[in-house]
């Protein structure tokens, strides 16, 4: 078993549990928080064909990451994407109404 | 230096250095030039907003129209056994089970003809469809009958090795005025390495009577080629470049091989990594180059494409390429059984592993509304943004980028590899970093040679525009 710990100012915990969620083919893997607020991590393989805790380690750091970095992107530019998407559904949508909403301003 | 509308701009180190810490003095030429393409402004920012929001929405009008794009597969019985066939097909004598009736056929021509979009192309795939022709027959009038109501400019192509053509198959494509796109991997040695005939036997000698055929009673104009990029034709695309022109054919169009069905099975054999890939491309585009330069118009397809973007403010919508992708929302295929599938490859990947989750219907289940406007639609195309994707949303290519779900969910390794990081994303990086060095560096030809692409002009019509207004 490999333990891992993030820091909570970094990453979220929804960005850890996403990771887990994506590794649990290949692992087990426990999440919980510790007495000083970090976010930690129990990995242990679940196949004896991926036994290297190491590569699950990396991995689980990279899926991490990658998550982690989706959440603030999404965030950083969801309203751009919402106007996409409406944009390439507004033959079958009120496209007025959706970017009304979305940001709040009154199309003349 | 590339900003969010597509205008690229290539910036000395130094003056770089000024313009990012907004020293860059507004009397020089750098700055004039910057901002004559929106990356600065001083004064007018209203003015320059709006231009750059027109801009911003010219690019992205291939989302305007909604899916244009309807494919049939009107059988999987196919008369070839290709080494790397992506759509699993049958044997010709499979049965008519694995042929599309026409019971669904109508109810697809019903639900494609309710796209909104007011240009509509239908294209015949398969297999073979040529195995089914008296469907394609149906389909193309039925939908000519609906489109007198619905008034569509509707398109007719279809996808056919032509092995099966008769005199009685090209009397009807040449009074419904169907366009024929056929496949020729190269000189007849790379075609036949691949693309054998159910019987053991190579293809080419009947493809290209047959392709000769038909070429002379429809015209250049309504013929075109697709060819596979495998181990055996990548490191000799001269060989089939100049096959193609020897043919007759108008363009080219090199990409890597789709790495599922077949030629996932025979990958050893076929397959090839994405730098020996980069390396065959880069000797093709190079040899292209000369020989567009020395009057013979021969574009590469997917270069014009990206260069396209590069080049001109002008969309360009091609669904394996594009953000959003244009999967289910610019092109959707129709399998035998009426399952609607956002791409050929999301067809495959259920056929091939039993995963559904890019169906988004079925013709006698749903309604158009519900397979092209519901919730799982909207997740896929959600998800195919580069603006949030990790990698992508910063990536310098973005405006010219675009991402395919289904190749990134299909081809995902073990691990977790992100767009941004993947085997495609490095191909087209690398793909961008080669074309974008030829416009800095290359001689002025080689410009003049991508315009001629770009515009479809020969290479001496551009150089004679040149020529006139430099003189004027």
């Amino acid at each position: 078993m490999s333990t891992l710990r993030f820091d909570p100012a970094v990453y979220s915990v929804k960005a850890v549990k996403y990771a887990a969620f994506d590794c649990s083919s290949k692992a087990s893997v426990d999440v919980e928080s510790n007495m000083d607020g970090k976010i930690v991590v129990h990995i242990s393989a679940t196949r004896e064909d991926q036994c290297d805790l190491d590569l699950l380690e990396t991995e689980f750091k990279r899926c991490v990451l990658d998550h982690q970095t989706r959440i603030e992107i999404g965030e950083e530019f969801r309203l751009i994407r919402d106007m996409i998407i409406a944009q390439a559904f507004a033959p079958c949508d009120n496209l007025e109404e959706i970017i009304e909403k979305a940001t709040d301003d009154k199309i003349e | 230096m590339v900003n969010e509308v597509g205008e690229y701009h290539f910036l000395p180190r130094e003056a770089f250095s000024l313009f990012t810490t907004h020293k860059l003095p507004t009397d020089t030429s750098e700055f004039l030039d910057l901002k004559s393409k929106g990356f600065v402004y001083n004064g007018y920012l209203v003015q320059t907003v709006d231009w750059l929001a027109t801009k911003y929405r010219t690019k992205k009008q291939f989302l305007y129209d909604f899916t244009a794009l309807h494919m049939f597969v009107v059988t999987r019985r196919c008369n070839q056994k290709c080494t790397y066939c992506h759509a699993s097909s049958l044997d010709e004598d499979a049965g008519p089970k694995h042929d599309m009736d026409f019971t669904t056929a109508k109810k697809c021509v019903e639900i494609a003809l309710k796209t909104p979009s007011p240009y509509v192309k239908f294209e015949f795939q398969g297999g073979e469809p040529l195995l089914n022709f008296e469907v394609v027959k149906k389909i193309v009038e039925y939908a000519e009958e609906l489109n007198k109501k619905v008034q569509k400019n509707l398109e007719f192509v279809i996808c056919t090795n032509l092995v099966a053509l008769d005199g009685a198959v090209l009397d009807y494509l040449d009074s419904k005025n169907i366009m024929v796109s056929t496949s020729l991997d190269g000189p007849e040695d790379i075609h036949d390495g691949c693309r054998r005939l159910r019987r053991g036997s190579g293809s080419y000698e009947t493809v290209i009577k047959h392709l000769n055929w038909t070429i002379e009673r429809l015209g250049h104009g309504k013929v075109s080629a697709l060819m596979t990029t495998t181990r055996e034709n990548l490191p000799r695309l001269k060989e089939v470049i100049d096959e193609y022109i020897k043919r007759g054919l108008g363009s080219i169009f090199i990409r890597t091989m789709n790495p599922f069905g077949m030629a996932a099975k025979h990958w050893k054999s076929v397959g090839y990594t994405s730098d020996e890939f980069l390396k065959g491309y880069k000797d093709a585009l190079t040899y292209l180059i000369d020989i567009n330069t020395k009057g013979v118009h021969f574009p590469e397809a997917f270069a014009t494409l990206l260069l396209t973007r590069i080049l001109t403010p002008f969309s360009t919508g091609f669904v394996d390429l594009q953000s959003p992708s244009g999967a289910g929302i610019g092109g959707a295929i129709y399998d035998v059984n009426g399952d609607i599938y956002v791409s050929d490859e999301a067809r495959m990947l259920a056929h091939s592993t039993g995963d559904k989750r890019f169906c988004i219907g079925n013709i006698h289940r749903n309604t158009w509304k519900e397979s092209f406007c519901g919730g799982k639609l909207r997740e896929i195309v959600a998800e195919s943004c580069l603006e949030v994707l990790p990698g992508c949303s910063w990536c310098a290519f973005l405006p010219y980028c675009g991402v395919d779900p289904v190749w990134e969910y299909g081809t995902r390794k073990v691990g977790y590899e992100t767009v941004g990081r993947n085997d495609s994303c490095h191909v087209h990086r690398s793909l961008f970093y080669f074309l974008f060095d030829y416009l800095r560096f290359g001689k002025e030809e080689v410009e003049d040679v991508f315009w001629s692409w770009v515009t479809a002009r020969t290479f001496d019509q551009i150089r004679n525009n040149n020529a006139e207004e430099m003189a004027a």
